[in-house]
């Protein structure tokens, strides 16, 4: 069956779920037309499970991402402007300085102008946006980290605290909130306590099987060792990330680790 | 993201203990919260550390601290919507221009055409230049709509003779599939207090005497062609 035969059936097989939750019905021609939009963005060696995948994520987000790349598209600017108010409220949790969230918002949002033709709907376009943001913040954090000719850390550790303004304290009531319910998420986090058990060493000087780990988490040792594989991968790949982990965690984290 | 060993990153690295379950001192942790917080370049750190290290609770925060992430329609209801607009557009086209609005037959036949003298004679640009619109005599105006398919209309505005407070309202019908008679079409003045309304002859001019002027800002110019197959 060529690329075409299967979406059409992958196509079918969803719109028999869509009536069976009672979301709607596709004519045939509804269905021509949505296999015909989708077959740019699949490719002959996908999967059943991958072209289904595609597929779910066209059909709820196909028509607003081709209007937010159409400038004809009389929706084009109405989408544009949402995701801007988006992309200035993710500025404002992430960078606190108000000069530099400005800066961060304008290039954050002509990154995504740029980037958004790459998306291939592989996954859905929010967790797309959240990958991209995350590199974006990496590169960038990267860049000043290397502009930084002199350190002032320790110079501003010495000089007296100027007291900050009204908005600046409320800004940090604000972040303090947020703060609070980021370390309740992360407490729970599965993948950081994966993390933790990975690197840390248990009784006898010795690191954590799968097993014992799987035990701990309460999931079973092949996902332990596909999680566990991802983040040892990313930690030999990226020395940043590893100095990171070792600043922050201590060298003895790192220890024996991915040799 | 290499952290050098200052207080900025002992604040950082009780936080990342404390998240990673291990007990840490409870002084230490609410001082390196305060000091997160107030902080700019710790939060961001933290921030970036958080994205690398915790993808998922990170994506997680995020959905719930901001904004709602913009949604559009389904390819069905996209589907739907085009259907329904293609539907309206069947039954009726519309078409605007400089101080005119007219509705379409499917066919492209003007069914109506409504002209407003106050954004075609008394505009705030003053490119005159740009627009249908010329002194026809010294005191006179007059305006064009010559963009119309199958339907050509004008409106001359001269003063009256005996006073210069009334103008009369001149109002030319031209359709060119009916050359030379223009007879039949329905042109009303619509004025702030009363509708005024005449149908043409065969030269396909109307006439309106003594209209005060200071009517004219609000007044509209209503054409019905004889085969406009109004109302359906």
């Amino acid at each position: 069956m060529n690329i075409q035969d299967r979406c059409l059936k992958a196509i079918w097989a969803f719109h028999e779920e869509l009536r069976a939750r009672g979301e709607g019905e596709l004519s045939e021609e509804d269905v021509r037309a949505l296999c015909e939009r989708m077959l740019p963005y699949l490719a002959e060696e996908m999967n059943e499970k991958k072209i289904r995948e595609v597929l779910a994520n066209y059909f709820a987000e196909g028509p607003m991402v081709e209007a937010m790349l159409d400038p004809l598209d009389p929706d084009h600017g109405m989408y544009w402007s949402e995701f801007y108010l988006w992309c200035q409220s993710v500025s404002a949790t992430l960078i606190p300085d108000a000069s530099e969230r400005e800066d961060f918002l304008q290039d954050l949002f002509f990154h995504f102008q740029r980037k958004l033709d790459k998306y291939r709907f592989q996954k859905p376009l929010q967790n797309w946006a959240f990958t991209v943001i995350r590199n974006f913040l990496r590169d960038r954090y990267r860049r000043q980290q290397r502009r930084k000719t002199i350190s002032l850390d320790d110079f501003q550790e010495s000089l007296p605290t100027v007291r900050p303004s009204a908005q600046e304290m409320v800004e940090q009531k604000e972040r303090a909130v947020l703060l609070e319910r980021m370390l309740e998420k992360l407490i729970s986090d599965r993948d950081l306590l994966i993390l933790r058990l990975t690197l840390q060493k248990g009784e006898g000087g010795k690191k954590m099987t799968d097993m014992d780990i799987a035990q701990a988490v309460g999931l079973s040792p092949s996902s332990i060792s596909k999680t566990r594989g991802r983040i040892l991968e990313r930690l030999r790949n990226d020395p940043d990330l590893r100095a990171l982990v070792a600043a922050l965690f201590g060298e003895d984290y790192l220890q024996d680790e991915g040799e | 993201m290499k952290a050098k060993n200052t207080s900025h990153d002992r604040y950082l690295r009780i936080l990342w203990r404390y998240a990673l379950g291990e007990s840490v001192d409870m002084n230490a942790l609410a001082e390196a919260k305060a000091h997160l917080v107030s902080c700019p370049d710790c939060w961001r750190t933290w921030m970036v550390s958080l994205a690398e290290l915790a993808p998922s609770a990170w994506e997680q925060f995020l959905t719930e601290s901001t904004t709602p992430f913009p949604q559009g329609p389904t390819f069905a209801q996209a589907r739907q919507q085009a259907r329904q607009a293609s539907v309206r557009a069947q039954k009726n086209i519309w078409q605007q221009g400089r101080a005119y609005l007219a509705r379409l037959s499917p066919e492209k036949r003007v069914r109506e055409l409504l002209i407003s003298l106050d954004l075609g004679l008394w505009p705030a640009s003053p490119a005159m230049a740009h627009r249908s619109l010329g002194e026809e005599a010294p005191s006179g105006q007059a305006l064009t709509i010559d963009h119309l398919p199958g339907l050509e209309a004008t409106v001359h505005i001269t003063p009256a003779a005996d006073d210069p407070q009334f103008a009369t309202i001149t109002v030319e019908v031209s359709m060119p599939q009916r050359f030379p008679d223009f007879s039949g079409a329905r042109v009303q003045l619509v004025l702030t207090d009363r509708r005024v309304e005449k149908i043409t002859g065969v030269s396909g001019a109307v006439t309106f005497a003594r209209i005060p002027y200071d009517q004219l800002p609000d007044a509209r110019v209503h054409i019905m062609p004889p085969d406009g197959e109004l109302g359906q």
